[in-house]
């Protein structure tokens, strides 16, 4: 791989290869320098990436090519120089490397300088700056061409002489930029800076006090005058909506800090001053974060109850996060809370995420309250403990179906994933009854679909009749799935011809997707010929195709071409000048879907007919069932039974027409319909119960 | 607390959330879906504001023209086009900030450039919004952390644009790792082809119909040049960083979501990388990064152009003790091989969320107020990868990284990179 190449390569560089003596690194500075302006741009980026070692007197002359008139040469420069002052501050470079960069890049801000090259010299200070170079760099603070690469190099440059700069600068800045210096000390969190910060913030300029007040929230030390509920509730609502966000940040940095007297009265004061949900989601926050279960409840509980969703759940998992928060006290709690309160408890107690509180959740199971007791159900049976006692409580809610409508099937979703539990503990015996119970006792597919796939799991062959009766149900790819896991087992026991038989009925009586494929490709690993499984599956395989003919403005659903007055396989037709013959076409794919898009140009705003031969053992009742991208108009024996002009992508089974197949041989003509995108359909058969009518036998 | 409040329109929505299902974007519902029983009407369609209507801004904004009240951008070009695909109906906007004055809005797409993805989720938070913000999340470590904080602080709904959590592809490829088909997954080897050379065009003046001061917004200024704006910004580190943003922000989702989406970050990177030799783009045409992760151990590497494993421009292997399983691309053109597409797990065994699709994902979040596929805290983690790989190679050496207070450990100069000051009044 080329990492190893390229890895070394950095590496070396890394650890300073260059200046012992490799071929590149033993450049003398002028061979540098007229390589990297060289016109030739492979000598000047080899030149670049061994710029790092040149260091400090490559600073100047460097510099001095930024703005050479080849334009890839002053790149190849500027790379440099970062390569340069990157390499001066890695870890364990000398003091004395680092102090000779900064300086040849200070002497770069001299007013003599390019504009750009000043700006780039401020940007690499802001790199490898230190408080030596502060008194350099706190003068372009005036400087209206300079001052914001300035600033960006003061906020970066550690130490207390960045901080004392920028404090000067909220007098001596330009009136416009001060709120940017002010902006800037917050960035730093410079706690020197709150004396002179604390005037501003209460000054007339609003700009300027918007600045400072912010900064003041992030620097976080006590500032009272400036952050209280007082000056909080004096706001005006624009105000409040702009310096919102300073007061929680304050509170939450006071009582990060450890000064939660400081911070709640804010909190409580945003709480009640709020009027948008966010700004009350922001003070329920707080309020978590700094006040005490015993006390800060009574003002938490009632907004669990409140309108706005983004509230409840704030306060929900506010409750969990008070200090002094317990099981006991929440339990509590909602013995004296009304139903809504106390399912909100219920939430909280949950949010606690501790054994005993899921345990505790029990108790609500035959709350007083519907609400309540269905909340409880909700929250224990998203992970409830392997417990055989609470298995049967749930199996009994389940089956009860009494009490509010969603208890039975929360109760089921619990019921099974205490199986799953017990399956996944490899206790296989006790999970077996229970995906038993639940397959007969469910009544949504969701748990129909769970306890099939337990039952795939154990994929006993003793279960498969159960299973299979399944796939005709509306958990029937779950059913197919857990039917050739099974068998999957008989193959395993040896019966490989019955496991065969096995997985072509899956392929055949699943609807289509993921288990009709699987149970191919498990086919294809047995050894077994899939040939004709589409035609086992109900589906129409053996086609006649004709077209493109044209469908602008969707005329072609009214439109009667010739295969709709008669087909003549032989003879074809002619639509304008061209002509159109028939194809045959086999499907072998399951499902058996006709892809046209890529067989006829043109593709768009046009139609093709399909038709097939079906021969039927009898005179009998069948579902005709058509999935088609875009519309479609169907015939059976000359008769039309369907049709729809709808754009739509293709669903397999998505119409399904009750009609009959007479005894012998009956005709299916069907039109579909392109306007654009894909273009393909499918037709299938089977009788009324479902079961595919297989067609691979006349 | 107990004066009755009118209702705002995003507590309407949020309040019918156990009734209904997702939303009503029309470019991601199939009609499936909308055939399903309890589906919003249009009275319940969520209104959106769109900042960035450019390439993939105008891509969402297609897709949602019904539900748009509201776009913005900074070339008068962009915005005009926007309007005429809402047929007139959305108000357009140069500023943002004026944007998120508007009250009838429920979410903010947001589709800017990279570096203002930041500010302007932070001002949408801050606002009351939930946001749609399009990958990769930030340009730095400072800003993807004030995103998460903004979000977690207001209580809304931020979904990143890496679609491709929401595949189906991804949720077959996670399923089968999570159920240990690879057994313990010990390196994730990423290829994609490599970054272009390019950017001849010399500075000009912009054009008149682009605001280039409010384009920069946060950025260090730079004069106006054709090859560093409208999509090409992706081209130069300072701005959008190369495939293992634009890119790598799609594989390494996927990556962290096969894996365990609960990943905190590695704890050494080291990358590599030839940069280009002319031309004003300058991110490496091909780069090796790799990180390492402990408990468990494993490595991710991204490499350009890498070893193709399969008929994709890009995408990922990940070779486990067991075997190796090959995912294609990492975007909405998520594949992966027949063998994940076909396991089945076991009863009890790990079911990963599927998601109905990414924006209908975030849309159910907006009414049930979970967090969504790609929130924003997975999405700060993934664009913590890009961003730390790009600093390793900038700086040339291997960096240790401490993913919990989110610094490089024993290196100061490098943590300098974790922050961008900011421009003028924009800064987080």
């Amino acid at each position: 791989m080329s990492i190893t190449r390229r890895t070394a390569a950095g590496l070396a560089a890394a650890l300073g290869l260059w200046a012992c003596g490799t071929a590149v690194g033993a450049q003398t500075l002028d061979e540098f320098l007229t390589a990297i302006a060289s016109a030739d741009k492979d000598v000047r980026g080899a030149a670049c990436e061994a710029a790092a070692a040149q260091g400090a007197p490559a600073v100047e002359p460097l510099a001095t090519l930024m703005t050479n008139e080849n334009r890839d040469v002053g790149r190849a420069a500027t790379a440099a120089l970062r390569k340069i002052a990157n390499r001066a501050v890695r870890p364990g470079a000398a003091r004395a490397e680092r102090n000779a960069v900064a300086a040849a890049l200070v002497k770069l801000l001299d007013k003599s300088r390019p504009a750009v090259v000043r700006e780039e010299a401020l940007y690499l200070l802001s790199l490898v700056g230190g408080d030596g170079e502060v008194p350099m760099i706190a003068p372009l603070l005036r400087d209206a061409a300079l001052r914001e690469p300035a600033c960006d190099a003061l906020i970066r440059v550690p130490g207390k002489a960045a901080d004392e700069a920028l404090i000067r600068a909220l007098d001596a800045a330009a009136p416009e930029f001060r709120p940017r210096v002010a902006a800037a000390l917050g960035q730093r969190r410079a706690k020197a800076a709150v004396s002179a910060l604390v005037p501003l913030a209460l000054g007339a300029d609003k700009d300027l006090a918007a600045a400072a007040t912010n900064a003041l929230a992030n620097i976080g030390e006590p500032a009272p005058d400036v952050f209280s509920p007082k000056t909080l509730t004096a706001q005006s609502d624009a105000e409040l909506a702009r310096l919102a966000d300073a007061y929680v940040l304050y509170a939450r940095n006071r009582t990060a800090a450890g000064d939660a007297a400081s911070a709640l009265p804010i909190c409580t004061a945003l709480l009640a001053r709020g009027k948008a949900d966010h700004l009350r989601v922001a003070a329920i926050g707080g309020i978590a974060d700094a006040g005490r279960f015993a006390s800060e409840l009574p003002t938490i509980l009632p907004l669990t109850c409140d309108e706005s969703p983004s509230v409840q759940a704030a306060a929900i998992q506010a409750i969990a996060r008070l200090n002094g928060v317990s099981l006991d006290g929440i339990a509590a709690a909602a013995a004296k809370a009304r139903p809504c309160e106390r399912a909100a408890l219920l939430r909280a107690m949950d949010a606690l995420g501790t054994p005993q509180a899921t345990a505790k959740l029990a108790d609500y199971l035959d709350d007083a309250d519907g609400d309540v007791r269905v909340t409880a159900f909700e929250l224990l049976s998203a992970a409830p403990p392997t417990d055989a006692a609470l298995a049967q409580r749930f199996l009994k809610a389940a089956t009860q179906k009494t009490g509010p409508e969603p208890i039975a099937s929360l109760a089921m979703a619990g019921y099974l994933r205490i199986a799953d539990a017990e399956m996944a503990a490899s206790h296989a015996d006790k999970a077996l009854p229970m995906y038993e119970a639940a397959l007969e006792n469910a009544t949504g597919r969701e748990a129909r679909v769970a306890a099939l796939k337990g039952l795939g799991t154990i994929a006993d062959p003793a279960l498969a009749d159960r299973v299979r009766a399944a796939m005709t149900s509306d958990a029937a790819d779950a059913a197919a799935q857990a039917y050739i896991n099974i068998a999957l087992a008989v193959a395993r026991g040896g019966d490989k011809a019955r496991a065969g038989e096995m997985l072509v009925e899956a392929a055949s009586r699943g609807t289509t997707g993921p288990a009709v494929d699987r149970a191919v490709a498990e086919l294809h690993k047995l050894g077994i010929d899939t040939t004709g499984i589409a035609c086992k599956a109900g589906f129409v395989a053996d086609w006649w195709l004709i077209g493109p003919f044209p469908n602008e403005k969707k005329s072609a659903y009214e439109t009667a071409y010739f295969p709709e007055k008669k087909v003549d396989l032989a003879a074809g037709g002619t639509v304008g000048d061209r002509e159109l013959r028939w194809e045959p076409a086999r499907i072998d794919t399951v499902p058996a879907i006709v892809v046209l898009i890529s067989r006829y140009k043109p593709n768009q705003n046009v139609v093709a007919y399909g038709y097939a031969e079906i021969t039927s053992a009898a005179d009998q009742p069948v579902k005709l069932k058509l999935g088609s991208d875009d519309g479609v108009v169907a015939w059976l024996n000359g008769e039309r039974v369907f049709a729809t002009n709808a754009d739509r992508g293709l669903r397999v089974d998505e119409d399904v027409v009750e009609t009959r197949l007479k005894k012998g041989r009956n005709t299916l003509l069907v039109k579909v319909l392109q306007g654009s995108g894909d273009w393909q359909f499918c037709v299938r058969i089977t009788r009324p119960d479902d079961t595919p009518l297989d067609l691979s036998t006349p | 607390m107990t004066a009755k409040r009118t209702l705002t329109r995003r507590e309407m929505l949020g309040r019918t959330a156990g009734a209904l299902g997702a939303a009503t974007f029309p470019y991601v519902i199939t009609s499936s879906a909308l055939a399903r029983p309890g589906r919003p009407g249009a009275n319940d369609r969520i209104i959106t504001g769109h900042i960035g209507v450019g390439g993939m801004g105008g891509h969402h904004l297609n897709g949602l023209r019904e539900n748009a009240a509201a776009v913005c951008d900074v070339d008068a070009n962009h915005l005009k086009h926007a309007v005429e695909v809402t047929g007139g109906r959305a108000t357009p906007y140069k500023d943002f900030r004026r944007l998120l004055e508007r009250k009838d809005i429920d979410a903010i797409v947001i589709a800017a450039p990279d570096h203002w993805h930041g500010l302007m989720t932070v001002y949408a938070c801050q606002a009351g919004f939930d946001v749609y913000c399009e990958k990769p999340a930030s340009k730095t470590i400072a800003e993807g952390r004030a995103m998460v904080t903004a979000a977690r602080r207001y209580g809304r709904v931020v979904q990143i644009g890496s679609q491709g959590r929401s595949t189906e592809a991804a949720y077959y490829s996670a399923r089968y790792i999570q159920n240990g088909q690879l057994g313990q997954v010990r390196r994730v080897a990423c290829w994609h082809y490599p970054n272009p050379v390019g950017g001849t065009k010399p500075d000009c003046d912009p054009p008149p119909t682009l605001d280039w001061d409010l384009w920069l917004g946060p950025a260090r200024w730079v004069p106006y040049n054709p090859d560093r704006c409208h999509f090409n910004f992706r081209w130069l580190l300072d701005f959008g960083g190369g495939q293992i943003r634009d890119r790598g922000a799609h594989v390494f989702s996927v990556v962290l979501w096969c894996l365990d989406p609960e990943i905190a970050g590695p704890v050494r990177v080291e990358a590599t990388g030839n940069a280009p030799r002319e031309g004003l783009w300058d991110c490496p045409v091909e780069m090796d990064i790799r990180y390492q992760f402990k408990d468990p151990d494993w490595e991710l590497i991204w490499s350009q152009p890498g070893d193709k494993a399969a008929d994709a421009g890009f995408g990922a292997v990940y070779y486990g003790d067991k075997g190796k399983l090959i995912v294609t691309g990492g975007d909405g053109g998520c594949g992966t091989e027949e063998k994940a597409r076909l396991y089945e797990p076991p009863a009890g065994g790990k079911e990963p969320f599927r998601s109905p699709g990414h924006w209908t994902n975030f849309a159910d979040c907006i009414r049930t107020r979970r967090r969504p596929i790609m929130d924003i805290e997975a999405g700060h983690r993934v664009a913590t990868l890009c961003i730390i790989g790009n600093i390793a190679y900038r700086l040339g050496r291997p960096l240790q990284w401490d993913a919990v207070s989110e610094r490089f450990v024993g290196d100061e100069e490098a943590n300098r990179w974790l922050g961008n000051p900011g421009r003028g009044p924009w800064h987080v």
